[in-house]
């Protein structure tokens, strides 16, 4: 380092000029100078609150006292506390409940109008409508059907000789609402994407699968979903991580209730940050959620890779 | 072309590169201060003062009578001082206040909600008044404010907030249903209650069609608990001991409470759990589906715009009698930032927004109940109005507990259980004093 140094001192200053032209002229200093600002919005708005908030779930903070360090009691709190733990239970239900049948509706939808159907841009569309619609506006949507007195749903239901139900404000049918609710919202981008996929499928392959005297359904079921791992794979995980941090429609619909059957993990986060000033546990249960949605991620990458393999 | 008169697009980049730099370092300098934070230096007296002032309970009326006439007249009255309103809305205002708390600005004035002022107090984000109301007009007059009001306001023996209207509920009930029963005279104790709800109660099958009493509507999670309150009040009980330091609700005014409420919705089954839902704006009682409930102000507001030929049959009293005379009431008030640099010209608007002909004025937009006693005999206060506002003299605000919110949650789950049949009542109030009592003892 010394020599370097002794030895850029002992050139003459035109070298030195010259070099340092190279340098500020190179594409990799543009480059850099470039990503300077994302870079720093980054640090600023991702990397640092991300740490800030791994830093809070070790303390007592409400926004008013001193920042005091308490260990791992917050951690303590939320696997030992009924209700956080109904929150990661809820969670698991939610989104179990929610990921492989809105997968697999997606993949069905998406193969329906794959083919030469009459008016499939129309269909395409409108199961696209739920993504381009307002999560709150939606949600209140959702509200008006579910409505025990006045909903479509007991309407519907009552054609079918079956009883008014209580639906969102019904302990166990609670969850499921939100669930259909996830579904309908969720399905029009996951067909998207694989829309996407289905299309980069050789239509060869279909071809030869007919001659061989394949169904329309063994085509699906044995060439199809193998070829489409990859993009179920990636749906798979993104689905997860979508309904693991759902909030809009809990907000709307539930806010948690009734007797806690639809609060999960967001909803506790949201309650202990905002409504109880308990930033150190809200941090903490934040960090359980992440750390449960490596390992929905870890383990969806496992079985579907392993399955590839 | 000479070097320097030339611009390569390699050094055009470059210039733009660090002009890209610049600029975000130059958006991470502070922002300009605003009124109330983040300025290390107050205006001088003699400079022009700008005043904020976060709005939360409005309607159109209101928002008119703030922009056009009471906060131009205070500027009027108070020259180079102007006046800027943020008109917010409580779905967010929590979020709101707490983010601008944390981030050291906030407005020199805000509206608050019935459980706000122990918070304020306890987190010092709100200026004690004392000093500055000592100086009020002798026309604007804190007694004029009712005792529960008053006593809401005061924390710590300070006063940290003045009142702007009430939430006060008392009993309301269908003349044309109680006719229809035979019931000449309105319910004056429990068991009156008990037999009118039941006479009332009409049903098609299993099925209920209308509610002798609607007790809650099913939404929001304070609902049950919110219902709840006034007949622990009537009962004698109260949530937390006068010391804050435990909960109250396993003890037999709270227990028999809910035993009421229980043999109500679960026994005698006048209402479903949960009960009706609004019909649009209009509630259960203004709706004709139910026939008695416990509400506020609003029942009349919303019969008179969406259903004024509903108005007739409705009907308040005051609160019932059990072991005592009592309802609940809901206060939202002012609070002067902590982080006001004007704490004077913050009191001077502050006594003028809750000033008699303000307020007045402020209720009758939006057909809210005032909290002065002298507003009783204001033009705007109807029959009904008036009724809700003698209630205030039996009313009974919440505890002055800063956690609040969050005690509040172990009840409202419970209160479900028990109307759910997973809970007796006694188990449930149980459950919720343990449940509160562990809270209570955590360093939060």
């Amino acid at each position: 380092m010394s020599t370097s140094a002794a030895g850029l001192q002992g050139r003459p200053a035109a070298q030195r000029r010259s070099r340092l032209d190279r340098i500020v002229n190179s594409d990799t200093f543009v480059a850099y100078t470039f990503l300077i600002l994302p870079l720093l919005l980054f640090f600023a708005i991702k990397f640092y609150p991300v740490v800030y908030n791994v830093v809070l779930s070790f303390t007592n903070y409400d926004l008013f006292s001193p920042i005091q360090f308490v260990g791992l009691k917050n951690f303590r709190a939320v696997f030992t506390e009924e209700v956080t733990l109904k929150a990661i239970r809820n969670t698991i239900y939610y989104t179990v409940g929610t990921v492989p049948l809105g997968t697999a509706l997606a993949l069905i939808v998406a193969s329906l109008l794959n083919q030469r159907i009459r008016g499939r841009i129309v269909f395409r569309t409108l199961y696209y409508l739920p993504v381009v619609t307002s999560v709150v506006v939606s949600s209140m949507v959702w509200k008006w059907i579910f409505s025990p007195q006045s909903g479509l749903l007991n309407h519907l239901i009552g054609y079918l000789g079956i009883p008014p139900q209580q639906w969102i404000y019904d302990p166990t049918l609670a969850m499921p609402s939100l669930i259909l609710v996830s579904l309908w919202a969720g399905l029009g981008g996951n067909m998207v994407i694989f829309l996407a996929g289905l299309q980069d499928i050789p239509a060869e392959l279909y071809e030869a699968a007919e001659i061989d005297g394949a169904h329309a359904w063994q085509s699906f079921l044995f060439l199809t979903v193998p070829l489409l791992r990859p993009v179920i794979l990636f749906v798979v995980v993104t689905y997860s991580i979508a309904i693991f941090r759902s909030f809009g429609a809990i907000f709307i619909l539930t806010q948690g209730g009734p007797m806690l059957t639809t609060n999960t993990l967001v909803w506790e986060v949201y309650m202990n940050a905002f409504g109880y000033l308990k930033l150190g546990k809200g941090a903490a249960i934040s960090v359980v959620l992440v750390a449960l949605i490596l390992v929905i991620t870890v383990v969806n990458f496992r079985v579907l890779r392993e399955d590839e393999e | 072309m000479s070097q320097s008169a030339s611009v390569t697009r390699r050094s055009f980049l470059r210039i733009s590169g660090a002009a890209a730099a610049g600029l975000a370092l130059a958006a991470c300098a502070p922002a300009a201060p605003s009124p109330a934070g983040g300025a290390e230096s107050a205006q001088p007296a003699a400079e022009p003062v700008q005043l904020s002032l976060s709005v939360v309970d409005y309607v159109d009326e209101t928002r008119t009578l703030l922009s056009d006439t009471v906060l131009p007249a205070f500027s009027e009255a108070h020259p180079g001082t102007t006046v800027s309103v943020n008109y917010t809305n409580w779905e967010r205002y929590n979020e709101e206040m707490t983010t601008a708390f944390a981030g050291g600005v906030t407005p020199d004035i805000f509206q608050g909600g019935a459980v706000w002022s122990p918070q304020m107090a306890q987190r010092g984000w709100c200026l004690p008044l004392d000093d500055l109301l000592a100086n009020a007009a002798e026309s604007w007059n804190w007694d004029d404010f009712f005792p529960a009001l008053q006593d809401d306001s005061t924390i710590n023996g300070q006063i940290v907030s003045i009142p702007y209207r009430i939430d006060i509920r008392s009993f309301w009930y269908r003349k044309d249903h109680l006719a229809e029963a035979g019931i000449s005279q309105p319910p004056a104790n429990w068991e009156e209650l008990e037999a009118m709800a039941v006479a009332c109660t009409q049903r098609e099958g299993d099925q209920i069609t209308r509610e002798g009493y609607h007790y809650s509507s099913p939404g929001g999670w304070q609902n049950d608990l919110q219902a709840y309150m006034p007949f622990m009040e009537m009962a004698g009980g109260q949530f937390l001991s006068d010391d804050l330091s435990h909960c109250t609700l396993a003890e037999e005014p709270a227990v028999e409470a809910l035993e009421f409420i229980h043999k109500l919705i679960v026994d005698l089954k006048v209402q479903p759990y949960p009960g009706f839902e609004a019909q649009g704006d209009l509630g259960p009682v203004e709706a004709g589906i139910a026939s008695a409930t416990i509400g506020a102000a609003q029942i009349e507001r919303n019969a008179r715009t969406y259903a004024p030929d509903q108005l007739e049959h409705l009907w308040p009293t005051l609160p019932l009698t059990h072991k005592v005379q009592a309802t609940h009431v809901w206060v939202n008030k002012y609070f002067i930032s902590k982080l006001t640099k004007n704490p004077e010209m913050s009191w001077q608007l502050m006594e003028t927004l809750t000033s008699a002909d303000v307020l007045s004025d402020y209720c009758e937009g939006a057909a809210f109940t005032p909290p002065r006693r002298s507003l009783g005999e204001a033009e705007f206060m109807t029959e009904r109005a008036r009724i809700l506002l003698d209630s205030t003299e039996y009313a009974v605000p919440f505890p002055k507990h800063h956690r609040l919110i969050e005690l509040f949650r172990p009840l409202a789950t419970n209160l479900e259980k028990c109307y759910r049949q997973e809970l007796s009542p006694a188990d449930a109030m149980a459950a919720t004093a343990a449940e509160v009592d562990a809270l209570l003892q955590e360093n939060a």
